[in-house]
């Protein structure tokens, strides 16, 4: 828990640039090439694409989940399996 | 802004938030996905599919809990979609109202602005001392890329700046979050189906 706001409604430079140090660091093939600064505009637009991509796979999940709760046989061991988790 | 720890809350091991966030979402996402009755066999696919997806965004929102905007946000999508698939008119308003961005705030997203605009170009060191079309066309891209993100991130629109870059990594983290959970009771299903086959 990272939080360090100075304090309430104030933001700092130092504030801003560690929320875009870490959407940079967040995102999936950010590499270091040299500076550590990305432009700001770029970073914005890969993590538009990166939750673009995180929507889509949702969305791919729930095909595959659908397909399989329409097989799915409720005596199976996974019944007792997902039984486990809701009591842990 | 206070909400801004409880924003943050959400990072704790590893990418794609702590495990105990992870346990939560997974808990709610199955007791959501049996409260949608998701395992019978009168659903057809497309609507089963809105229901998993349905039951993922609620699991998601309500681990989440009511810090960020964009779990509210999502909460209050989940209930108007139930409401339109069942059938009842009901008006469910705007729960992310921000309030109009404070002089603070605004300074704050001006920062933002210039810190995207003061970087200088590789190769061209007198581009941070020219004003000129070059700055202003950046400022345009600025604006586009934020509102592509406000498109996205749920209750985006109502949020300046500053607080959208919060919210949307908050929310990047908890989606991925969702995604490994979600990939796990594939698994887990898979191997169900799995054994279930063997067994017969």
């Amino acid at each position: 828990m990272s939080s360090r706001r100075s304090s309430r409604g104030a933001i700092s430079d130092e504030e801003i640039n560690e929320l875009i140090s870490k959407l940079q660091s967040l995102l999936p093939n950010s590499r270091r090439r040299g500076s550590s600064q990305a432009s700001t505009t770029k970073l914005l637009k890969e993590t538009c694409n990166y939750i673009k991509s995180l929507h889509r796979e949702v969305d791919d999940l729930s095909d595959r989940l659908s397909d399989l709760m329409s097989t799915m046989d409720h005596n199976s061991p996974g019944a007792e399996i997902v039984r486990s988790i809701l009591r842990s | 802004m206070a909400s801004a720890r409880g924003v943050l809350g959400v990072q704790g091991g590893g990418g794609g938030g702590s495990g105990r966030f992870k346990r939560a979402l997974l808990r709610n996402l199955i007791i959501g996905l049996r409260k949608g009755g998701v395992a019978s066999r009168e659903m057809g696919f497309r609507e089963r599919k809105d229901a998993i997806k349905r039951a993922a965004d609620a699991a998601l929102a309500s681990a989440r809990g009511a810090a960020p905007c964009w779990s509210r946000s999502l909460a209050a999508d989940v209930v108007a979609q139930q409401h339109r698939s069942s059938g009842t008119a009901n008006s469910s308003g705007e729960c992310c109202k921000a309030p109009p961005p404070s002089p603070r705030k605004m300074i704050v997203c001006k920062k933002i602005l210039r810190r995207s605009l003061r970087r200088p170009r590789p190769g061209n060191a007198t581009t941070s001392k020219k004003y000129g079309a070059g700055v202003v066309a950046r400022a345009m891209l600025m604006r586009k890329r934020t509102s592509v993100l406000k498109e996205i991130v749920p209750g985006g629109k109502a949020l300046d700046v500053c607080t959208l870059m919060a919210e949307t990594l908050d929310y990047a983290v908890s989606l991925k979050a969702q995604v490994d959970v979600m990939q796990l009771l594939v698994r887990i299903l898979q191997e169900q189906n799995a054994i279930a086959l063997e067994k017969q």
